[in-house]
């Protein structure tokens, strides 16, 4: 995947906030600008129309920033929007089509009821899950139980991964869980599906992130993007403790990389649900089946273990606008490269990897970023 | 598979190509794209998981018990659990269906 590279990357705060979509895609894209020229805009979002009442957000953003008539496009597969547009644009810069393009992807969601959050998130999953009253958190749940049951993780174990996140959010301004909580909050914390608990499930944020990506060699360079889908429904899949399609978009990456994940220095996995970080990290090839709880059990997984994971809070503590996210820890890779990432800066990072999921682990994307060594 | 008369049936799909069973029923096999033929088979399975949910959308009422079931075809369901204080991983159970859903017998 040569040929193209991150010029500027940045996200808004993300949290509960009172501007609307297309304001919170501006703030961020105005961010990453900075007077830059555009020659066509990419946006991601899952579902503007039901969470905010909005559509045709490409050429509303275009409008916003001023940058009609240059063509503008919407990309869409549910919580891995934000990497897919990502995906969509950087091939498209290196196909020669563009030479400098505007990636955006957002989500406003705080404002609605909780009932009715949980019923338009459920709207990716199949027929028959929604008919038997299935949420995101319910498939997390079925995936935490088989993976406890199989491994030998106990709950309090599990409860290390939000405890973790929630302590990396502290070190990132924009993030929309700015406290500390321990073990005992977790396992004392509100009962969402049973084994997981309220402190083990993401926030509803609001929020935004944009990058603009060029042709050509840079300071941040696309080293790979893969991307894999699985059967809708769960009890199609194979396995429940892990995501066919993360494997399928890590091996992809990796491949068109040309490196491993030993290679790989800063790691942006997306834990909507702890259970998904330790899934994750073994689907991408980090570990071997059962192993990622090793790993969290003795520290490595932690900001200062051999296997940091979520620097920026990930999902769990930076808040989860659904549709920005995939494109916001794209932004956390390029600041850790770069070396703007603050009081969270992982010393001498030369090699990003950011997972992103779609559905629940039916469309996920695996992009690999690294720094220019000359 | 199994007699439709038989009590412990259930519908589900076999695959003419690749011979793999799904339910409920499909016409187009998801695993190999193969047409896919109706059949009854022993609702009768393990439990590979299941969770008690307490948020739930708008609609649903709460809590609710959901079991994901393999059976003894090799084909998964998930079905509804109206009483959840007996279950354990691996447990043999027996899939029904009634009132529009898979439910454990």
């Amino acid at each position: 995947m040569p040929d193209v590279n991150v010029v500027s990357a940045a996200c808004t705060r993300f949290g509960k906030r009172p501007e609307t979509l297309v304001e919170l895609l501006a703030e961020a894209s105005s961010k990453a600008l900075e007077g830059k020229d555009v020659d066509a805009l990419f946006v991601g979002a899952q579902n503007p129309e039901e969470f905010a009442g909005t559509g045709n957000i490409a050429t509303a953003l275009a409008d916003e920033l001023a940058l009609t008539p240059k063509p503008a496009v919407r990309v869409e597969c549910a919580s891995s929007s934000g990497a897919a547009v990502f995906e969509q644009a950087a091939f498209s810069v290196a196909s020669g089509r563009y030479d400098k393009v505007l990636v955006a992807a957002g989500e406003k969601m705080t404002h609605l009821p909780t009932a009715r959050l949980t019923g338009i998130l459920a709207e990716v999953l199949s027929p028959v899950e929604r008919s038997l009253g299935l949420t995101m958190a319910s498939l997390a749940a079925l995936a935490a139980r088989a993976y406890m049951h199989r491994y030998g993780l106990t709950r309090e174990e599990l409860a290390l991964v939000p405890v973790m996140s929630h302590q990396n959010a502290m070190n990132n301004p924009i993030a929309h869980l700015q406290k500390t909580i321990t073990v005992k909050d977790v396992l004392e914390s509100r009962m969402v599906a049973d084994p997981l608990r309220m402190y083990d499930c993401s926030p509803v944020s609001d929020g935004a992130a944009a990058v603009v990506i060029s042709h050509g060699t840079g300071a941040v360079n696309v080293l790979g993007i893969g991307h894999g889908t699985d059967h809708l429904a769960i009890q199609h899949r194979a396995d429940a403790c892990s995501l066919r399609a993360t494997k399928e978009a890590a091996a992809r990456a990796f491949s068109a990389a040309k490196i491993g994940p030993k290679d790989i220095d800063v790691v942006e996995a997306h834990d909507a649900f702890s259970i998904l970080e330790l899934i994750d990290l073994e689907d991408i090839g980090f570990f071997g089946p059962g192993e990622a709880r090793r790993a969290l059990v003795k520290g490595e997984l932690a900001s200062d273990g051999a296997r940091p994971v979520n620097l920026s809070g990930g999902l769990k503590a930076k808040g989860h606008p659904v549709g920005a996210s995939g494109l916001a820890q794209i932004v956390e890779l390029h600041q850790q490269l770069t070396g703007n990432a603050g009081k969270r800066q992982l010393d001498g990072a030369k090699t990003g990897l950011s997972q992103s999921i779609g559905g629940f682990g039916c469309n996920n994307i695996v992009t690999i970023l690294g720094r220019s060594l000359s | 598979m199994i007699a439709p008369s038989s009590p412990q049936s259930i519908e589900a799909s076999r695959c003419s190509s690749c011979a793999k069973f799904i339910a409920p029923t499909r016409t187009r096999c998801p695993y190999c794209a193969g047409p896919m033929q109706p059949v009854h088979v022993d609702g009768r399975g393990k439990i590979i998981s299941w969770t008690t949910v307490h948020v739930t959308p708008e609609g649903i009422p709460s809590p609710r018990t959901v079991a994901l079931v393999g059976l003894e075809c090799g084909a998964s369901v998930l079905c509804i659990v109206d009483d959840a204080r007996t279950l354990e991983m691996d447990m043999h159970v027996e899939v029904v269906f009634a009132d529009g859903l898979h439910r454990l017998g």
